[in-house]
């Protein structure tokens, strides 16, 4: 009787405590853990919001109008390599700026093309190379102002030779320029991201 | 039944006492009826708590007085109780309960009460409560309570030192000495008034009558006792039946004799001295106030013999005296329960005890779910607050790794531009330079002009009039020093000359070469001067 009053006794307070056990450790103690995570989280939060405060108080420019800065100038460096990058564009952009200026083109020879050569070693940054030979006649001053124009508002353009020699014949005031001119151009746009593995941009996400 | 510590109902019924030998052997069920028969009279509703005092033939109880304190004294009393049992005691319950302890002493003593008894009579006291429909709390044997008040009175410090109690009960007489609030001698025996009552109820039964006495007769003979005592020999007892005092007496006498020898035997032994003069016999009891007896104990042993004004009266149909000291005063941990109900009793207060445990540790448990609840919703409140704040966080670390990329490619672009743009000379202002210092005495032939592995350098062909001219330096000379004052060219040379005409006067023709100071592409310089 004694021993069955105790081990009744025993089940049943082996079963309340399995019970009380299963309970911590089946609702309290996950509770428990995500409340950890969630303490964890927010202590996170906390160093972020403290870190970012101090980041903002030793910034000198804000983050946007660096950022519009560097764009405004990516978009002029584009810019520029694409006035002088385009074939189409620059024989339009030659042709037009002879005829403004009353020169003639007598010959227009692309020669080469290169792309890998410009390359600095260590850098990603691709630049295509486009060299003319242009023969144009004209008088000095229409020469000059053509050759003006050439160096400083056809994008990334520069003369390499230039030869100027009056024009025999029956036309004293004109002269025969030879000028020899190479045009670059960025073969991607700054502001496309650089997809290769090891590059700049992808390195720099790599470590933020 | 009682109410707080008194007796609030009470109902009694008189049994033979030739027939408990029979009542026990077949576990107390032939008195069933009875009992049931007097709970329905004192309105005992099923399931009440139930005290039983009883005289089981096995029960036993004793006063052990122990130099030690506390569970010690407890101790050793239980010993004292096994030592003295004549059945084992690991199965049948013995009980210990702590009355007192002397005042003074060189060690005083713990007076404690022992009472056992053999656990098939337990069941059988527990069994006949159970089937009267209540729930038996407390068992003990009747001695105990007479023991226990025994010894409270002479551990009174106002009893004095020479006086005797003599406790008379039903059953049992206890004589207890004491001074100054030491307990000298307590004595327990069995021998009770019942004794004397039996004797007169065979006085009143008409003799020949083969029938047992019946309650009547039992009753009227209880009544004769507390009420006219121990009679004399002309006392006419029962006119009726003509019975008279010379007849009872011989069957109260041996009686009588009894109790005035244990009483002598127990001061002789008991008390420092053995002088009965010195003595003075206090009665009390629910037999003490029975008439004559004092007078009779105090000739017989030749000490005074007073009754104790706390002796209870007696009171026909009312509840005896002994339950109601028993109610009044109770021996408190004093139970002889049963083995398996006092250990289904312990189960059941451990069961309580899980279950109590179990409704804890639930509480807590919910508590702490709560407490984890309340700090999770703090913190998701925090963290929702915080939300727009990481987010202009996100959105401006976002904005500096995109703004660090475009720095980069474009860091990296101008560096290349620089290098593959190179320096080269402004053409257009050379070309101007070149025609403005030119004269009329200065004829260009070819210019030009290229970027070589020295730097940019100019080449001019040209004819020259020889000879000073009016500001009296020569055309080429000047021409040079004009040229080499520009701030477009670093130096300039005369490569060659040669004597020739040129518009039929003497004339030089010339090379000469210029080194020309070097422009970074306006895209470069915009860059720099960006940063």
């Amino acid at each position: 009787m004694r021993h069955l009053i105790v081990r009744r006794l025993a089940i049943e307070t082996l079963v309340v405590g399995a019970i009380i056990a299963g309970g911590w450790f089946g609702l309290l103690k996950p509770l428990e853990a995500r409340l950890a995570t969630a303490k964890a989280r927010q202590a996170t939060q906390e160093a972020r919001i403290e870190a970012a405060r101090k980041d903002d108080a030793s910034r000198t420019v804000p983050p946007e109008a660096r950022l519009q800065e560097l764009t405004a100038r990516a978009v002029e460096i584009d810019h520029q390599s694409k006035a002088s990058g385009e074939p189409a564009m620059l024989y339009d952009t030659l042709t037009g700026a002879a005829a403004s200026h009353g020169v003639r083109i007598d010959r227009l020879d692309p020669k080469r093309r290169a792309t890998s050569a410009n390359r600095r070693p260590g850098s990603r940054t691709e630049i295509e190379t486009v060299e003319y030979t242009i023969i144009a006649i004209g008088t000095f001053d229409a020469v000059s102002r053509f050759v003006a124009q050439l160096e400083r508002e056809i994008g990334l353009t520069r003369i390499t030779a230039i030869r100027v020699a009056p024009r025999p014949g029956d036309s004293p005031q004109e002269v025969t320029a030879t000028i020899e001119t190479s045009h670059f151009r960025l073969a991607r746009s700054l502001l496309e991201a650089d997809p290769r593995p090891g590059s700049p941009a992808a390195t720099k996400r790599g470590t933020k | 039944m009682v109410a707080g510590r008194v007796v609030a109902r009470s109902a009694s019924v008189e049994l033979d006492p030739t027939e408990w030998e029979g009542y026990w052997a077949d576990g107390l069920m032939p008195l069933d009826a009875s009992l049931a028969s007097l709970f329905k009279r004192v309105g005992a509703r099923r399931g009440i708590p139930a005290t039983l005092y009883h005289d089981g033939p096995d029960a036993a109880a004793m006063l052990a007085s122990c130099p030690a304190t506390g569970d010690a004294a407890l101790r050793a009393a239980r010993m004292q109780m096994i030592e003295a049992l004549p059945y084992p005691a690991s199965s049948n319950p013995v009980s210990c309960s702590i009355l007192g302890r002397d005042a003074s002493g060189e060690a005083p003593r713990t007076h404690v009460l022992a009472a056992a008894d053999r656990d098939d009579r337990a069941q059988s006291l527990y069994g006949f409560l159970v089937r009267a429909g209540c729930r038996p709390v407390v068992i003990a044997p009747m001695e105990a309570p007479l023991i226990a008040a025994a010894a409270r009175a002479v551990l009174d410090e106002s009893c004095r030192p020479d006086d005797v109690l003599v406790l008379l009960g039903e059953r049992h007489t206890v004589i207890s000495a004491g001074t100054g609030g030491n307990l000298r001698c307590l004595r327990s025996f069995d021998l009770g008034y019942d004794l004397l009552l039996e004797a007169l109820v065979r006085a009143f039964h008409p003799a020949g009558h083969a029938a047992p006495p019946t309650t009547g007769e039992r009753e009227r003979a209880r009544e004769f006792l507390h009420t006219r005592g121990i009679p004399s020999p002309d006392d006419v007892i029962d006119a009726s039946s003509g019975l008279r005092g010379s007849v009872v007496l011989p069957l109260l006498q041996p009686i009588i004799q009894r109790y005035v020898v244990e009483t002598r035997q127990t001061i002789r032994f008991g008390m420092s001295h053995s002088d009965l003069s010195k003595v003075r016999l206090v009665l009390s009891g629910p037999g003490g106030r029975i008439p004559r007896l004092a007078e009779l104990l105090s000739n017989h042993l030749d000490a005074e013999a007073v009754v104790s004004e706390d002796a209870p009266t007696h009171d026909a149909g009312a509840c005896s005296a002994f339950l109601r000291a028993c109610v009044e005063r109770p021996v408190p941990a004093l139970n002889l329960l049963p083995m398996s109900a006092e250990a289904r009793r312990v189960a059941g207060v451990l069961a309580v005890g899980v279950r109590a445990g179990a409704v804890a540790a639930g509480l807590l448990l919910a508590a702490d779910g709560a407490r984890i609840a309340h700090e999770r919703a703090k913190l998701d409140r925090l963290m929702h607050a915080n939300a727009p704040i990481i987010e202009s966080i996100d959105l401006a670390a976002e904005i500096d790794r995109r703004a660090g990329e475009l720095a980069a490619r474009l860091a990296d672009a101008e560096a290349s531009l620089a290098a593959t743009l190179g320096e080269y000379p402004d053409w257009f202002a050379m070309l101007r330079q070149i025609a403005a210092v030119a004269s009329d005495d200065v004829r260009l032939l070819e210019v030009t002009g290229e970027v070589g592995r020295d730097g940019p350098a100019l080449t001019v062909r040209g004819i020259a009039l020889a000879g000073a001219s009016a500001e009296g330096q020569e055309p080429l000379s000047r021409y040079l020093e004009a040229l080499a004052a520009s701030p477009l060219t670093r130096s300039v040379q005369l490569a060659s000359t040669r004597n020739t005409v040129m518009d039929d006067a003497p004339a030089r023709s010339f090379v000469l070469r210029a080194q020309l100071h070097g422009l970074p592409h306006p895209i470069v310089v915009a860059g720099e001067g960006g940063r």
